[in-house]
């Protein structure tokens, strides 16, 4: 059934196509013969023949012909498309009768190359739609013979941003926040302006230029590469496999790009070293490839309600989110206001001591206890959450509380969303807080900020516990994970929400979904660069609120507003 | 992970990586100070007393560092050697490994009896913290490679001797 190309839901709700390997060779006979489309003019490279050498001893050869006719190793007549960036020159080509391919980026001044040969099915990826790629550097046989660096992937390209313009229009902001993967954001294709991430590829061709690949695994399953001169700005790529509605894309463009930013690198100085991370005794082009979904505990309504009926856990551990935290604060004891939510609950507290609390919503019923911690991240402001025990989707409510102004923010979390039972819903609710010495705040209420947009923060949470936000849209958190040598590694991204409580504070979250199902909030203070937060979770053993709480670096800042015009 | 656990020599159910430090048959003992004569001490001017104190001290010190290396390394070490009781050593289980400060010199102190000794030394120590929870940081974590972290801190290496029998022993050994 064919579908949207470019899904109006968030690509992971999208349900795509699990395509066979006969089905794609019977999409790829015919582009295989004509080659990679492009809305400019591709290179004819005429009647050139060019043999390859790898360094690990791979030979391949390909021999050009008028007309953009190539033959591999002597093969069948395929067609071939080429662009040059100054002096490298990027080929692709599919081989006729098979699910293969090869994209080569061959510098013509020194003969260095590095060469991408593409599959679909087989593996090492779990579907057939999923593009495989192996990488071999190596050099190209010429009469100038080879010269220079060899071609080898780096970390010279961690922590850059940049916003890249096809010439087919299409436009993409595109983080490089890793060594290992990609966060990128369509800015045409979808429509929700949402970040995703991908396993990527960096590969240093020369001080200048570089290959960047990303495989949109999880999703589509489509490649997506270019090589780019980050000097001026120019891309030349491909793009190779199947959209949302199962059509090919197989097209090569070129582009040009705006620099937007550069967060900080956190390897020791002097260390350049950039290995991905390996798998042992892998198959021919795996790596790891982070696939949450695969690991996740997936419950029914009813498997939920039974771990909340059985093993309900509210800050009553260690929380290894917040090995580095904060101590919670008893200053809320004693205290009793009312939150009126907009357009939501009316919610009455007592604070009856440090870690317990009386609530009742919308004044119905009697009150009813709760255990809960809070943090005062600033004077006056504080973060707490609870559990609203009784509450058919096992409801948590998070909320910052300004009492000087008398400003509340909920993120208020729910379980059984209509697509995984245990996987974390979450609406941001604004309200006022009545009560005795605070200020009514009138129509005021915290807002929306774009404050956080485009900057990143690493969280050092326990030993070994630490990951680097990047807030790359203003609904998009991206996490990534470093290594212990400080690369940065694997990645991923959810909907996240910004909230400006006060000047250099604010309540920010992530929603973990299909990933673990984690609601993630927290408390950002940027003058003591410490968070205090809450973890909102449902798995097979149990149903918790726990704490979050980290030292924050700030990773820098990308310039991304005028990309996500406000509504 | 226990992060308390207080180490037994004798216990059979350790696994930790200072399960080595197993009680057994007590071996020749390299440390043992020289046993000077009363007789001897009382008659001379007082140089007796300070060798045998500059022996003494020598001893604990190669104790000191003999357990260190015991410590570190060796995992088939037998501690019965030089430790007092099956509980003299007092360790969290996730520590690895403690490094003397390289300059700060170990500051020890004998009784007056010359029957005891306490030795304090600034030190660093690595420590492994096993990343075996589901949060989805530890999940990324172990994907990525990383079921354990190792990190290192400066502590304070805090250790009791005891005489007996003319041989220095390891009384008690923790980190503050």
């Amino acid at each position: 059934m064919a579908g949207q190309a470019y899904p109006d839901v968030p690509l992971f709700r999208y349900d795509y196509t699990d395509l066979s390997e006969a089905q794609i060779a019977e999409k790829l006979r015919s582009p295989a013969v004509g080659g990679p489309g492009s809305k400019g003019e591709l290179q004819d490279l005429g009647s050139a023949d060019l043999r390859f050498t790898a360094v690990d001893g791979t030979k391949l050869s390909w021999q050009f012909a008028p007309g953009r006719r190539v033959l591999l190793d002597g093969g069948t007549p395929a067609g071939y498309g080429a662009l040059t960036l100054d002096h490298v020159t990027l080929f692709a080509h599919l081989v006729p009768g098979t699910t293969r391919g090869y994209a080569v980026a061959w510098d013509q001044q020194t003969n260095q190359a590095t060469v991408f040969e593409l599959w679909f099915g087989g593996g090492p990826a779990p579907k057939a739609r999923e593009v495989n790629r192996h990488i071999m550097h190596g050099s190209i046989a010429g009469p100038g013979g080879v010269s220079g660096e060899a071609h080898h992937p780096t970390l010279r390209m961690e922590g850059r941003s940049f916003a890249w313009t096809e010439d087919t229009g299409m436009r993409t902001v595109e983080y490089y926040p890793s060594v290992t993967y990609n966060h990128w954001v369509e800015l045409d294709r979808l429509k929700d302006g949402r970040g995703y991430s991908a396993p990527a590829d960096y590969i240093m061709l020369t001080e200048d230029l570089y290959a960047h690949t990303r495989t949109e695994a999880e999703f589509s399953g489509l490649w997506h590469m270019s090589i780019m001169d980050l000097n001026r700005l120019e891309q030349a790529g491909l793009r190779l496999g199947f959209n949302g509605a199962d059509e090919l894309e197989y097209y090569m463009f070129r582009g040009t790009g705006e620099w937007l930013g550069q967060y900080a690198r956190f390897e020791k100085f002097g260390e350049f070293s950039a290995e991905q991370l390996k798998v042992a005794d892998g198959k021919k082009g795996e790596r790891r490839v982070y696939r949450p979904l695969a690991t996740m505990d997936i419950l029914t309504p009813a498997e939920v309600d039974a771990v909340a009926a059985a093993n309900t856990h509210v800050f009553d551990k260690p929380s290894p989110m917040a090995g580095n935290g904060t101590t919670p604060s008893g200053a809320l004891s004693g205290k009793s206001f009312t939150i009126h939510y907009d357009r939501g609950p009316r919610m009455e507290y007592r604070f009856t001591s440090a870690d317990s609390l009386e609530w009742r919503k919308d004044g119905q019923g009697s009150f009813r206890q709760a255990r809960y911690n809070a943090w005062e991240v600033m004077p006056n402001a504080f973060i707490f959450g609870h559990l609203l025990q009784g509450e058919k989707n096992h409801d948590s409510h998070i909320a910052v509380v300004d009492l000087d102004n008398g400003m509340a923010t909920n993120f208020h979390g729910f379980l059984n969303t209509p697509y995984i039972a245990n996987e974390a819903g979450a609406e941001t609710l604004f309200g006022r807080i009545e009560g005795q010495g605070i200020a009514n705040p009138g129509t005021r209420r915290h807002e929306r900020t774009r404050d956080l947009l485009g900057r990143a923060f690493t969280w050092e949470y326990s030993p070994g516990v630490n990951s680097m936000h990047v807030y790359s849209t203003p609904n998009t958190t991206s996490w990534v994970i470093p290594t212990p040598e400080g690369q940065f590694g694997s990645q991923w991204s959810g909907t996240g929400d910004f909230i400006k409580i006060r000047d250099q504070l604010y309540f920010a979250r992530w929603q973990e979904e299909a990933c673990n199902g984690t609601l993630g909030t927290i408390l950002i203070n940027m003058r003591t660069m410490h968070d205090a937060g809450i973890g909102y979770h449902c798995g097979k053993d149990s149903l918790s609120l726990s704490a979050v709480g980290a030292p924050a670096r700030h990773a820098g800042k990308a310039d991304v507003d005028k990309f996500f015009p406000r509504a | 992970m226990d992060q308390n656990s207080k180490l037994s020599a004798t216990d059979p159910t350790c696994t930790n990586r200072r399960s080595f430090l197993k009680t057994g048959a007590l071996v020749t003992a390299p440390l043992a100070a020289v046993a000077i004569p009363a007789a001897a001490l009382a008659a001379d001017d007082g140089s007796r007393a300070k060798l045998a104190r500059l022996e003494d001290e020598r001893a604990i010190e190669g104790l000191r560092r003999f357990v260190l290396r015991k410590i570190n390394g060796d995992a088939s070490a037998d501690c019965g050697e030089f430790v007092a009781s099956a509980d003299a050593i007092e360790l969290d289980a996730g520590l690895r490994s403690i490094a003397d400060d390289p300059v700060e010199e170990p500051a020890l102190a004998l009784s007056e009896d010359g029957a005891r000794a306490t030795c304090r030394n600034s030190c660093r120590v690595e420590v492994e913290t096993a990343l075996t929870g589901n949060t989805t940081l530890e999940r990324m974590a172990r994907f990525q490679g990383q079921g354990s972290h190792r990190s290192s801190e400066k502590r304070l290496l805090l250790t009791d001797y005891v005489k007996r029998d003319g041989e220095w022993k390891l009384a008690h050994l923790r980190l503050a």
